[in-house]
């Protein structure tokens, strides 16, 4: 078992944080522009959708930007949008702080005028939307492409990120309509309600993917990590107690009382922090492969 | 069009990692980065096991992962077969390095003296084509190679483990070592059509 072990490498802090940020920043705008096409008088939803929404996500880029060894040709990523996905990230990333920086800008503060031309405010939010479930969902597909790392080569990655995207996004919205004084909101009650049908997908969608990976040895070798090995105490505690099991009983048991609801949302994040670390830490490269005989990359020597 | 390509004979390496040095010392590599290594494993089990070798070097595949998710250009595939890194270009996201199925590709996240806070001038000399913050990996010493020599690892390996060739040439002796001694690529399942091959040490 230990020799399955090897091989496996970690992405830094800053990777992961940039992941979260962008999957509660991406969903949260698209919480916040959904709730604008169903319910255009919910304008508090929306308004805290922009508000988190391009901030966190930028606040994310410039964390992917410290991670780059030479930050100085970072322009250079928009070159090859054709075919990789970290060009078509960085289209996406741009385009989703722009749409978000025009709303905030207009809408929010300095100025104030963007709900005078409803069909622009319209289709900004529905552009925009689409852009911030663009954000969560294309960090799955680059891990899906990954052909290397079996753990990540899967279409149900791009699905979790969404789920868990739309459930942190949703998490950090009843924490801003509790930290700002609208306890009494109707839509805490929507978004409350949501939240916990979101939170049984994440979880089936979890067990899906860990079941799902068991034909190549070292996706199974990945999955023994998560579940038994080295990163069994931040699956289990981390992504199911806090993550999931906590939050959905706080919301379907107890209601829209002010302190449970706000450690029902912290303990969400938390979790959405946690459903990053493990996907990303999981990750163990496929072994070479000499005509059956199989040998491990060990990490880098130093 | 030339398709260069480089044969290994497992029978013949005895795992001295003498292509693992020569490859150092023509590139000026910085402490930690090895273009070419060679790892070494136990085959089967004690009493019916052997030492077993399989030096690793860039593959130059055919359809490379690391070219597919490179974002800025950096990477590229020659005419001749050859997969080179443009460091000018390459803007260290370093995501060839997690992509690359066979962990031939390398960060260089600081430039390390092999003596403690002193630059040879070898390593002085050596390190101008290194650029910190960028990528690098085997280029198949395509300075040695446009001059018609072969890669410094070919010709210093001491027991002519090593061949060097055109592959799309059925004459060329490395066609010829691959179709008569059954060479094989690593991972063919990957599909990516290394230019790399290897002949079983049966």
């Amino acid at each position: 078992m230990k020799e399955m072990l090897k091989g496996h490498f970690v992405f830094g802090w800053k990777i992961i944080a940039y992941l979260f940020l962008a999957g509660v920043g991406g969903g949260a705008y698209a919480v916040g522009a959904a709730f604008h096409l169903i319910d255009p008088e919910a304008e508090l939803v929306t308004r805290l959708g922009v508000v988190l929404g391009a901030p966190l996500v930028f606040f994310g880029c410039l964390l992917l930007l410290f991670d780059l060894g030479r930050p100085q040709v970072v322009f250079r990523a928009f070159s090859r949008p054709n075919q990789a996905w970290i060009s078509r990230g960085t289209f996406i990333l741009t385009i989703f702080i722009v749409i978000g920086a025009i709303q905030f800008g207009f809408w929010i503060w300095p100025f104030r005028g963007l709900t005078d031309y409803p069909v622009f405010f319209t289709f900004l939010n529905i552009v925009g939307g689409i852009f911030g479930i663009l954000t969560v969902l294309y960090t799955g597909f680059l891990f899906d492409t990954t052909r290397s790392i079996p753990f990540w080569s899967t279409p149900i990655l791009p699905l979790l990120f969404l789920v868990s995207g739309v459930s942190t996004g949703i998490f950090s919205i009843i924490l801003m309509l509790l930290f700002l004084g609208y306890a009494d909101s109707p839509a805490l009650g929507i978004l409350r309600k949501l939240d916990a049908f979101i939170l049984i997908l994440e979880g089936m969608v979890i067990f899906l993917y860990l079941h799902g990976m068991h034909e190549v040895t070292a996706a199974r070798a990945s999955v023994s990590r998560v579940v038994k090995g080295d990163l069994s105490v931040s699956f289990w505690a981390g992504v199911v107690l806090v993550g999931l099991v906590i939050p959905f009983m706080i919301e379907v048991f107890l209601g829209n009382d002010m302190v449970p609801l706000t450690v029902a949302s912290l303990c969400g994040l938390v979790g959405g922090i946690y459903v990053r670390y493990v996907v990303v830490s999981g990750a163990v490269k496929a072994p070479l492969n000499s005509e059956g005989v199989f040998i491990y990359l060990t990490p880098r020597a130093e | 069009m030339a398709r260069f390509g480089m044969v290994i004979d497992l029978k013949k390496c005895i795992g001295c990692d003498t292509c693992t040095v020569a490859c150092r010392a023509e590139h000026a590599t910085s402490t930690g980065v090895l273009f070419n290594r060679v790892f070494k494993f136990e085959v089967g089990k004690y009493p019916h096991s052997k030492l077993g070798f399989l030096p690793i070097t860039c593959m130059h595949c055919g359809k490379p992962e690391c070219e597919k998710q490179c974002p800025t250009g950096a990477t590229s595939r020659r005419e001749d077969g050859i997969v080179i890194i443009d460091p000018e270009k390459c803007m260290g996201c370093q995501y060839c390095v997690v992509t690359c199925p066979y962990g031939t590709r390398y960060f260089l996240d600081k430039i390390k003296n092999y003596v403690k806070g002193f630059e040879t001038p070898f390593e002085k000399k050596g390190r101008k084509k290194h650029k910190k913050g960028a990528v690098e990996k085997c280029d198949f010493c395509i300075k040695r190679v446009e001059k018609g020599m072969e890669p410094a690892c070919v010709t210093s390996c001491i027991a002519e483990a090593r061949h060097f060739g055109d592959l799309d040439d059925p004459h060329s002796e490395v066609s010829k070592l691959i179709a008569l001694r059954r060479g094989y690529t690593l991972n063919p399942e990957l599909g990516t059509e290394p230019a790399v091959y290897y002949l079983p040490d049966y």
